[in-house]
């Protein structure tokens, strides 16, 4: 059990992305408390939305279970994933990366027999406390799934609108949010003319990108990510990860991805999830910053998982 | 180089021979294409049969004397009124059937718990299979009777709308009546294909509406009716199918007035239908006054095709993506 690193190195790390990024290493346990918070501030986007705060939209995850039914599938994470930076979730088929992923925006718990047990704070609110509504949690953390899912018999503008439709029966200024979803999501200048034609006609990259405007239309304070470019060719991938680059500064974003390059090229920071064998819980084994991640991981089984993958 | 070049020789030499040799399940193939291809072909014969007999049997109405039809100086005369009245208690009943066959499809895909939701299949199911002379007679002594005090109601206070008018026959057997026993037996119908359906929804749609935060009854209308609206279409078509050609419920309900074509559904004066008046008067027709018969057997055939029809065409429309 290793999530040792992982929470001494979360509290430091929401000055990364102030800082300057990669080059500073390790050097940031110091100082852990001077001036972080006028940094934040100045990395954060000025808009409405209070996203000021150092550790505002911080996740922090303590001791979580998942299951299936009788079926054990993540076991003891704790781990604190870090404001308006790239958290990457890798790890071999089937030792819960989708199951924890799902679980921080209670979507896990949607399959029959499904639940959690453990907990999972953000702002402040755990969010499997007992009066939380799964509901108003998810309209908080938005997701982007592995096949684009755009609703096929909605336009490519209602599509955007989706999330807000429910919160409102009539949105304000839809044209002015389809507007800036879309190009939030680096899809407004392809589908501009076609706004009215099905969200289904687009290319698969296309929808993605369109399932990404969608996600943050509704401006959640979170964005989860399950390899969200499995289904694109190179292209489309490389669009999608700059969105995330982009994206970073406002969000905090999860994502998990099989690609290492996908890994190492947009994430802050890493956690790798192992399993021992079939039956056996997936757990967290090491959580750190990216860079050490793929350079010098504290762990043999990350080692050898990464240097499997890079040859 | 020579021995480089020999190995893709041969594989071109095994695959000449392997597509040139033909597999033994290829013979099956063809038998069983065999099979089906005499299948449709029957099923088409039968059909183009059944039509020649009705066209056959129903031409001699076209020269029937006035006298010999009641209520009637022809033929169309006397096939309107029928036509009406059936696809009038059909329509009401796919309007009182669809609403509630949807909803209980609902219950059972996406709020009951799992066994309840099937012990609720069965049961549907089992409705269907009712023979329609039972829900007859219970349309008579059970539902009727029990519908009149609703019946005077709706008749009180809105009897100013044709549809209500006044005065509700004592007995209930009415238009309503025979319209709601119709109903109950095309639910099940309406309710199994709609929760086939609903129960194809895809999973990432449903997800994907979760994730934004959608509540149940959101997750129903951004992603379960949408993806659902072309098969629940298709139920209510083959529902109303089944209403249009509903004998044995409307020709015990009803006591129809005939030649009459009338709005009013809770008035002891009421149009009959089709299939009950041939059920009804054939007894008492003679030889040449079945040919009438025969010509509103001919019409109604027409008229389920043409509901097929538009059922086809209107399911086909909303799968276009
Ligand atoms: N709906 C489900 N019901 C039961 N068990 C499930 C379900 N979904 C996943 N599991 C099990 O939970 C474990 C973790 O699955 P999960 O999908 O989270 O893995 P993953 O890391 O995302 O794998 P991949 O990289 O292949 O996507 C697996 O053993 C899987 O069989
Ligand atoms: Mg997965």
């Amino acid at each position: 059990m290793s999530p040792e690193p992982a929470t001494t190195t979360a509290t430091e790390q929401s000055r990364m992305d102030a800082d300057d990024q990669a080059t500073t290493g390790q050097a940031g346990q110091a100082d852990r408390d001077a001036a972080n918070p006028e940094l934040a501030a100045m990395a954060s986007r000025t808009d409405s939305i209070d996203r000021t705060g150092e550790d505002t939209n911080r996740i922090d995850i303590t001791d979580l279970d998942l299951y299936y039914g009788d079926f054990k599938a993540v076991e003891g994470v704790t781990m604190s994933i870090d404001p308006r930076a790239v958290t990457a979730l890798i790890g071999p088929s089937g030792c819960g990366k989708s199951t924890f992923l799902r679980s921080l925006n209670r979507l896990h718990e949607v399959i029959p027999g499904a639940y959690a047990d453990g907990k999972v704070v953000l702002n402040g609110n755990d969010l499997y406390g007992g009066k939380v509504d799964p509901v108003l949690v998810r309209r908080k953390i938005g997701m982007v799934f592995q096949s684009p899912n755009p609703f096929p018999t909605m336009s490519v503008a209602e599509n955007v609108l989706a999330g807000l439709r429910l919160n409102a029966k009539k949105v304000p200024n839809a044209d002015e949010v389809v507007e800036k979803s879309l190009r939030g999501a680096n899809l407004w200048d392809e589908v501009k003319d076609r706004l009215d034609r099905p969200g289904s006609g687009l290319s698969g990259g296309q929808q993605q990108r369109l399932c990404i405007a969608r996600a943050i239309a509704v401006e959640p304070d979170v964005l989860l990510m399950d390899e969200p470019c499995s289904a694109l060719d190179p292209i489309s991938t490389l669009a999608i990860e700059d969105l995330i680059t982009e994206l970073k500064e406002q969000y905090t974003i999860v994502i998990v991805t099989h690609n290492m390059q996908q890994a190492a090229r947009v994430s802050d920071k890493t956690g790798f999830f192992n399993i021992e064998g079939t039956g056996r819980p997936g757990h967290l084994v090491e959580y750190d910053k990216t860079e050490t991640m793929f350079t010098q991981p504290a762990e043999e089984a990350t080692l050898n998982y990464i240097s499997g993958r890079f040859g | 180089m020579t021995t480089t070049q020999t190995p893709p020789s041969d594989t071109t030499s095994t695959d000449d021979d392997f597509m040139a040799g033909e597999l033994p399940t290829r013979r099956q193939d063809k038998l069983f294409e065999g099979i089906t291809t005499g299948a449709g072909i029957l099923i088409l014969l039968t059909l183009a049969g059944v039509a020649f007999f009705l066209v056959q049997k129903s031409l001699p109405s076209l020269e029937l004397p006035a006298e010999s039809l009641p209520n009637a100086e022809d033929i169309g005369g006397y096939t309107w009124p029928l036509l009406f009245g059936t696809v009038y208690s059909a329509i009401i009943a796919l309007l009182l059937a669809t609403p509630l066959a949807i909803a209980i499809a609902l219950f059972m895909t996406h709020y009951a718990p799992s066994k309840l939701a099937k012990t609720l299949g069965y049961v549907v199911d089992l409705l269907a299979a009712v023979p329609s002379v039972v829900y007859g007679l219970w349309g008579i002594f059970v539902l009727a009777p029990f519908f009149v005090p609703v019946y005077d109601f709706l008749a009180d206070t809105l009897g100013w709308i044709p549809l209500f008018a006044p005065v509700v026959t004592p007995s209930g057997r009415n238009m309503a009546s025979a319209a709601l026993v119709i109903a109950v037996m095309i639910l099940p119908i309406i309710a199994s294909v709609s929760k086939e359906v609903f129960l194809q929804t895809p999973r990432l749609h449903e997800e994907a509406a979760m994730a934004l935060g959608a509540t149940r009854w959101e997750v129903i209308k951004t992603a379960v009716l949408p993806h659902g609206r072309s098969g629940v279409i298709g139920g209510a078509m083959l529902g109303l199918g089944r209403a249009l050609g509903e004998t044995m419920a409307i020709a015990l309900v009803l006591s129809p007035t005939p030649g009459l074509i009338g709005f009013a559904v809770f008035t002891a004066q009421n149009p009959s239908t089709i299939a009950a008046n041939i059920a009804l008067s054939f007894p008492n027709f003679g030889g040449q006054e079945r040919s009438a018969l025969f010509a509103t057997g001919l019409v109604l055939f027409v008229a389920t095709f043409v509901v097929n029809y538009i059922a086809r065409r209107i399911a086909g429309e909303s799968t276009g993506y």
